[in-house]
């Protein structure tokens, strides 16, 4: 007997297996669906407390930011993506869906004509003049805003949910979870002082409070930029060289990814004296998605390099104040 | 007003002072002694002492020295704009320099590839320097440059060349963005000995050829038509005002960026210290607008708690009020 | 004695479409004192610059001392010639005495110092124009018609031996209307300065201009001693005004008195008595 074709088409199958063909094709095709049904109608809360009401499935999704649209790909659900932001590159195919716009600037027209029945949107971004235009036209638009780890993890689940594919977010955001608890469980003795930054010239130093403060905590190491105040203070070189970071990473955020050598030259900042400075791509770290754990994964890798570098180091007191 | 003779003096003391202010100030902790120990080559003591020695002559000498010239070559470049234009208000950005350098800077900071250190003074320079000539050519008619006619073709190239910015920065990738923006608003870190070196030759230059023109300044300041019938050669002495003004400003934008405020205000400053003549008033201008300038960017280094401010914004913010006080305390003059 | 220190043959100029001056003659002999009279537009300010060398007649020529303008070197032609008139500048302080200074700027140049000629000349030209008490004081402090002495002053400092004035009278009061003239014909018998003043100031010219240049619609209509040019009949037809002129009983000199134009020929010249105040100033 040949193969079964799948249900998009139906080919003539030899011999007597016809009578097989329409109860099978019946139960292929009620159990997908069967799953979602289940679901809806729907009631959600999204990140701004608006409950949203989905009377059936998305079929027609938009994602108006990157890190959404990496979670819609984690779950499968690819191809319901219909619109996506000119800045949504990942995983590759995401780059050949079609651009609404950008993230600051979404395209309310375009988003319109691609008639969907779902926004993906994000309160780290996006204008929300415009997002209260779509949901006056009557599309339903679903907000998500991590601010840290378990907030995306959160955020996967509920946007499984929403998507009608509940246990594939609860699966992907527990195998996220289950990562990122295997790298803050780690046994450690030594906490290095860890720049991040995010430009290098001027240098750019992720503060409390961000994404990247809370990766390098969680990977054991202690935030060189803590004194400072503010999310992203501005350091000169003096601060460099009064911080003394043992690690410094950059998030290489399509450009300058190096330091001056005017400013590496500078042997009281160890990192520099030991060339303890590593670069990171700055999407991994910018969108607040799947990929942050990879990020954390390649941070505990450095800081755990580090550390067999510097088996016993005396007299670390002190910490990067001013 | 002062008696003018003990002004220099004066003046030139406070730069001394400003510099000694900015060596000694910063966020690794140095003594005055250090500082002494360093800048004559003495015995430094210890790793912190070297390290503090280090901090002084690599980072905060030429940072001093920067500020020095930059807001000296501003202020001299102020003095003439106001000249030229016989506008009080005029400032060394008003004719194309500062749209031009910004439209250099943001090319070379935003389209070339990996670290533009080196290309980024020359893009900026060269920026100035094309908008600047555009400004004058086509404001220029046979009868020669009028004042209207630069400030009318000033706005209209500075606002296209605003335009041009705005789409800059709104298509470049988001990443390069902040870095631009920084450099919109001034930063004295970019000086190295060698840039410094240079910055040093251009400005000697530039406010060389202003002082010896500083007779023609007096007499543009009686309008073209006066100046001309006193033996002036107006046009001449108009287009090389108007180029090494330009020129002036454009080199120290080209190091540092967009430094606002210093050009506008120290000359109204120097002038009530030393008075219209522009030979006392250009050298005024410069002590003056050094040592404002190295006072602000010491300001900037310390006085924020989240890291360094841009040191435009210091002179922006300190520059309004002098302003404001300048203007009450010559009430009773029309 | 030349009698053409400054001369003008068949002098055009058009500001545009605008004819301006149409065929202008004339002649300032040496040490003369002589007043280019005519309405307001009538060119001759216009005029003055293109003796200055600030404009190039369409047609005809100008000379200064026998030459063109333009075949002098620019400070050359400001140590023989001082123009004067306009509103000195109010954008910046300066002090009185700094803007009569720069009245010697032919002399020392660019590079030069101020010498103690130079200063000299300043003290003296202050003095003629009564402004040593004003030295220190801003142009922007004191009145127009301060002002308007200091320009003169600068005129005066700047050496010349031609001195072109252009309405130079403008904000003065009668007493240094007076004191203007004099200083001008003072110059001009003490030091030779030969001066072409343009006013419109019809009493005042007649009393010290030795030659009087009538100029209206661009053309010069009468030329002479005030005598022979101030006539009703010219007074009519440059100023578009009805004008008496008689002889001044203590000094001789032509006495223009305009006529008020609502004058019946049944009223007499006196004021009538006791009828109250007429109309107000």
């Amino acid at each position: 007997m040949k193969r079964l074709p799948d249900s998009a088409g139906m080919t003539a199958v030899p011999g007597g297996g016809r009578w097989l063909l329409f109860p099978v094709l019946l139960l292929f095709l009620s159990a997908r669906p069967a799953a979602a049904r289940a679901s809806f109608p729907l009631v959600l809360e999204d990140a701004r407390g608006v409950a949203v009401q989905l009377a059936s499935a998305p079929r027609r999704v938009v994602s108006l930011a990157p890190n959404l649209t990496e979670i819609v790909f984690l779950l499968g659900q690819e191809e319901r993506l219909v619109g996506v932001t000119r800045y949504c590159n990942y995983p590759p195919p995401a780059a050949l869906l079609p651009r609404i716009g950008g993230i600051v600037d979404p395209d309310v027209e375009r988003i319109v004509a691609a008639a969907p029945d779902l926004v993906l949107c994000t309160t780290d971004g996006n204008p929300r003049e415009r997002v209260r235009v779509l949901e006056g036209m009557g599309i339903p638009c679903f907000a998500a805003g991590p601010q840290n780890l378990a907030a995306v993890f959160e955020t996967i689940e509920k946007i499984g949910e929403i998507l009608g594919v509940p246990e594939r977010g609860r699966k992907e955001a527990n195998a996220l979870r289950a990562r990122a608890e295997r790298v803050s469980r780690e046994k450690r003795s030594l906490s290095p002082r860890v720049l991040f930054v995010v430009s290098t010239s001027p240098v750019i130093a992720a503060g409390n409070g961000t994404f990247l403060d809370e990766l390098v905590r969680i990977a054991g190491g202690r935030n060189a930029a803590a004194a400072f105040a503010g999310r992203y203070p501005r350091l000169s070189v003096e601060d460099l060289i009064r911080a003394a970071p043992d690690v410094v990473l950059v998030a290489a955020m399509s450009g300058v990814e190096e330091f001056s050598p005017d400013v590496t030259r500078w042997e009281e900042v160890p990192a520099f004296r030991e060339g303890d400075v590593f670069s990171l791509d700055g999407d991994l770290v910018t969108r607040p998605g799947p990929r942050m754990v990879a990020a954390l994964e390649r941070v505990d890798e450095v800081i755990s390099a580090w550390r067999k570098r510097h088996p016993r180091v005396v007299g670390r007191g002190k910490g990067a104040t001013r | 007003m002062k008696r003018p003779v003990l002004a220099f003096p004066v003046l030139a003391a406070a730069l001394a002072g400003a510099v000694a202010l900015s060596l000694s100030a910063g966020p690794v902790p140095v003594s005055l002694g250090q500082v002494l120990r360093a800048l004559t080559g003495g015995d430094a003591g210890g790793p912190s002492g070297e390290t503090a020695a280090r901090v002084v002559l690599s980072l905060r000498l030429p940072r001093a020295l920067l500020g020095a010239l930059v807001g000296g070559a501003l202020s001299s470049s102020g003095v003439a704009f106001q000249a030229l234009l016989r506008n009080p208000l005029a400032d060394p950005y008003i004719l194309g320099v500062s749209g031009g350098a910004a439209v250099g800077a943001m090319t070379a900071r935003l389209l070339l590839r990996g670290d533009s250190f080196l290309p980024l003074p020359l893009c900026a320079f060269l920026g100035a320097a094309i908008a600047a000539s555009a400004v004058f050519l086509l404001a220029r008619r046979r009868s020669g440059v009028s004042r209207e006619r630069l400030i009318l073709m000033g706005v209209i190239v500075g606002a296209f060349l605003n335009a041009l910015i705005m789409m800059m920065v709104a298509l470049s990738p988001p990443g390069r963005i902040p870095g631009a923006i920084y450099w919109l608003m001034g930063d004295l870190s970019l000086g190295t000995p060698g840039r410094v070196g240079m910055l040093a030759l251009y400005v000697g230059g530039g406010v060389g050829c202003l002082f010896l023109l500083s007779r023609g300044m007096d007499l543009l300041l009686l309008g073209d038509e006066a100046a001309f019938q006193s033996g002036l050669p107006v046009e001449k002495v108009k287009t090389a005002v108007y180029l090494t003004a330009s020129l002036l400003a454009g080199s120290v934008v080209a190091i540092s960026g967009l430094i606002g405020f210093v050009g506008l205000i120290v000359p109204h400053g120097a002038r009530s210290i030393v008075g219209s003549g522009h030979r006392r008033l250009l050298p005024a201008a410069f002590l003056l607008g050094g040592t404002f300038l190295i006072v602000a960017d010491v300001l900037a280094r310390t006085a924020g708690p989240s890291g360094e401010l841009p040191v435009g914004a210091v002179t922006a913010l300190s520059g309004a009020p002098f302003f404001l006080y300048l203007l009450r305390r010559d009430r009773g003059k029309p | 004695m030349r009698d053409d220190l400054l001369a003008a043959r068949g002098v055009t100029f058009r500001y545009g479409e605008r004819e301006v001056l149409a065929g202008v003659d004339l002649r300032v002999g040496e040490g003369e004192v002589a007043i280019l009279l005519g309405p307001n537009g009538a060119g001759k300010s216009t005029l003055l610059k293109i003796f200055s060398g600030l404009h190039r007649p369409h047609a005809g020529e100008v000379t200064v001392l026998g030459r063109s303008p333009s075949s002098y070197g620019r400070r050359e032609m400001a140590r023989i010639l001082s123009v004067a008139g306009q509103d000195p500048p109010l954008d910046f302080p300066m002090s009185v005495e700094e803007y009569v200074l720069l009245g010697r700027f032919p002399h020392h140049g660019f590079f030069g110092q101020a010498t103690a000629q130079d200063r000299e000349e300043v003290a003296r030209a202050l003095a003629m124009t009564s402004l040593e008490g004003l030295k220190t004081r801003g142009l922007g402090e004191i009145s127009a018609g301060e002002r308007q002495r200091a320009a003169l002053a600068r005129a005066i400092a700047q050496g010349a031996k031609v001195m072109l004035l252009d309405e130079p009278t403008a904000f003065l009061d009668i007493y240094h209307r007076v004191a203007f003239y004099e200083i001008v014909t003072r110059l001009s018998e003490s030091r030779g300065v030969t001066a072409l003043i343009a006013s419109h100031d019809l009493s005042l010219c007649a009393e010290y201009g030795e030659k009087i240049v009538l100029l209206a619609g661009g053309k010069i209509r009468a030329v002479g001693r005030p005598g022979e040019v101030l006539t009703p009949g010219n007074i009519f037809e440059a100023f578009g005004v009805a004008a008496v002129c008689d002889r001044n009983p203590v000094t001789g000199s032509v006495r223009v008195t305009p006529v008020r134009r609502d004058r019946g020929k049944d009223r007499g010249g006196d004021a009538r008595e006791g009828s109250g105040p007429t109309t107000p100033f």
